[in-house]
């Protein structure tokens, strides 16, 4: 179990999240690991998310602030930054990382990348994106309207 | 009355005319000859007069108003925490002859210096901006933050500011507030630490003083050269290196958490009358931390002994 000694950083930015929780995501530790996340972000506002809720995993390591957190998507996702596991491509959890970003400001720099790289991808590619979404449609239970998930 | 007015007064008025100080009337002068030598309603790129005296003038004095200001509040810093032989080495060399309220005094006029000159840097930069419709002021201004010359950024600032506070409430009588200063004081917002300095005008600086890596008030305080304040446990470990060796063995190449330039470390400063303020203030964490540290600082040290023996006896 990873609660005992529990660094106070990660206690306050858990306390953070569950009563100052950001628009659009929801977040909160398991049960039994407190190192553990469960992750909902909903599909961002003009966007072919619209509508969607998406599930994630963040993991936070041993040397965390030191060491970027482990994000991962549970829900299937058509997006040129993330792999068929759901892995993101993102640069501040690479090289970029720094200790003085937080669970929060990773998971607002994920909206931020399903709003805008994959707007693109969608303008410049429409017929192949709605074949991807309509692919993925099991995998999200959304009716797909024009691109965009809808519940 | 008009900034510059005041400038004026308070430069002359204050038996500064020694220090340097932020040529008002001579870039103003700069300005105006640029906006008459150009018949484009915008400075073009590459302005001669801008380029060859606006800017390398008004850098110049930004760099002698920090040089000047680091240097006598390091005197002053060094006056009041000498301690043992050190305070009386400084009496002997006739240095100590300052009291309790002359210390007050100078740290105050030292505080009103930094932010009297911010003001006037941050003023002509702004006219700089208005006549020639461009951004080359904030560029510019950017630009001196990254070769430290900005003189918000100095950590003898902060210091003095704790300075002033601290001596201030060991004083007995309060004296009368200068017309300039509002004063400087210690806030607590939402559980939030941070260093307020007014001035006239209702010119208000805020130094925030939580940590960014432990989220917590910085305990054991250093500031960077970039002007960013950590603990120094934390600072350590961003530096990827331990409480033993210190800040002075970091690699050049790591960079400042928040704003991620390198070089920091090497010449960071320990806000010492900083953590006397902070102490005095919140002796619970403090002494809470001050336990905690104690516990990591043991296992470091004795981590790096094993190493060093092992390394001795070639194990």
């Amino acid at each position: 179990m990873a609660n005992s000694n529990l660094p106070r950083r990660i206690i306050k930015e858990t306390q953070r999240l569950l009563s100052e929780p950001a628009p659009g995501i929801s977040a909160s530790p398991s049960e039994d690991n407190m190192r553990y996340f469960n992750v909902m972000i909903l599909g961002p506002t003009q966007s072919p998310y619209e509508g969607g809720v998406f599930k994630l995993e963040l993991f936070l390591p041993e040397e965390y602030p030191m060491a970027a957190p482990k994000v991962r998507f549970l829900t299937k996702i058509y997006h040129p930054n993330i792999d068929k596991l759901g892995r993101i491509c993102l640069d501040i959890l690479k090289d970029k990382w720094s200790p003085a970003l937080g669970i929060r400001t990773v998971l607002l720099r994920y909206i931020c990348l399903s709003s805008f790289t994959l707007v693109d991808v969608y303008l410049k590619r429409p017929i192949h994106f709605l074949k991807k979404c309509s692919k993925h449609q099991s995998a999200f239970q959304y009716q797909p309207v024009h691109g965009f998930y809808k519940m | 009355m008009k900034f510059c007015k005041t400038y004026q007064q308070y430069m002359q008025g204050h038996g500064h005319n020694k220090l340097p100080s932020v040529g008002f009337k001579n870039l103003k002068k700069i300005i105006k000859s640029c906006r008459r030598a150009s018949t484009q309603p915008t400075c073009p790129d590459h302005c001669p007069v801008c380029d060859g005296t606006f800017f390398p003038s008004l850098l110049n004095e930004m760099s002698d108003i920090v040089g000047c200001f680091n240097q006598r509040a390091q005197q002053l810093l060094e006056l009041h925490l000498a301690s043992g032989f050190r305070k009386y080495f400084l009496m002997l060399k006739g240095k100590l002859h300052k009291n309790h309220t002359a210390l007050i005094e100078e740290g105050k006029d030292l505080v009103i210096y930094a932010l009297i000159n911010s003001i006037a840097i941050r003023k002509i930069l702004k006219k700089y901006d208005k006549i020639h419709y461009s951004k080359q002021g904030q560029l510019f201004k950017s630009k001196v933050q990254t070769m430290h010359k900005e003189i918000l950024q100095s950590p003898w600032l902060c210091e003095l500011i704790a300075l002033h506070i601290n001596l201030r409430e060991t004083k007995s009588k309060p004296r009368e507030a200068s017309a300039l200063f509002d004063g400087c004081y210690l806030t607590f917002t939402d559980g939030k630490p941070s260093l307020t300095c007014e001035l006239f005008d209702s010119v208000k600086i805020d130094i925030d003083l939580t940590c960014s890596i432990c989220l917590d008030t910085v305990f054991d305080s250093v500031s960077l050269t970039c002007g960013h304040i950590f603990c120094y446990t934390c600072a350590c470990s961003t530096a990827s290196v331990t409480i033993v060796d210190g800040l002075k063995a970091a690699n050049p190449k790591e960079k400042c958490p928040l704003c991620r330039e390198g070089r920091v470390y090497e010449d960071a400063v320990h806000l010492e009358e900083l953590n006397i303020l902070l102490g005095r203030s919140c002796r619970e964490y403090w002494e809470q931390r001050l336990q905690m540290e104690r516990v990591e600082r043991v296992k470091q040290v004795k981590e790096h002994w094993e190493t060093q023996c092992r390394a001795f006896m070639g194990i």
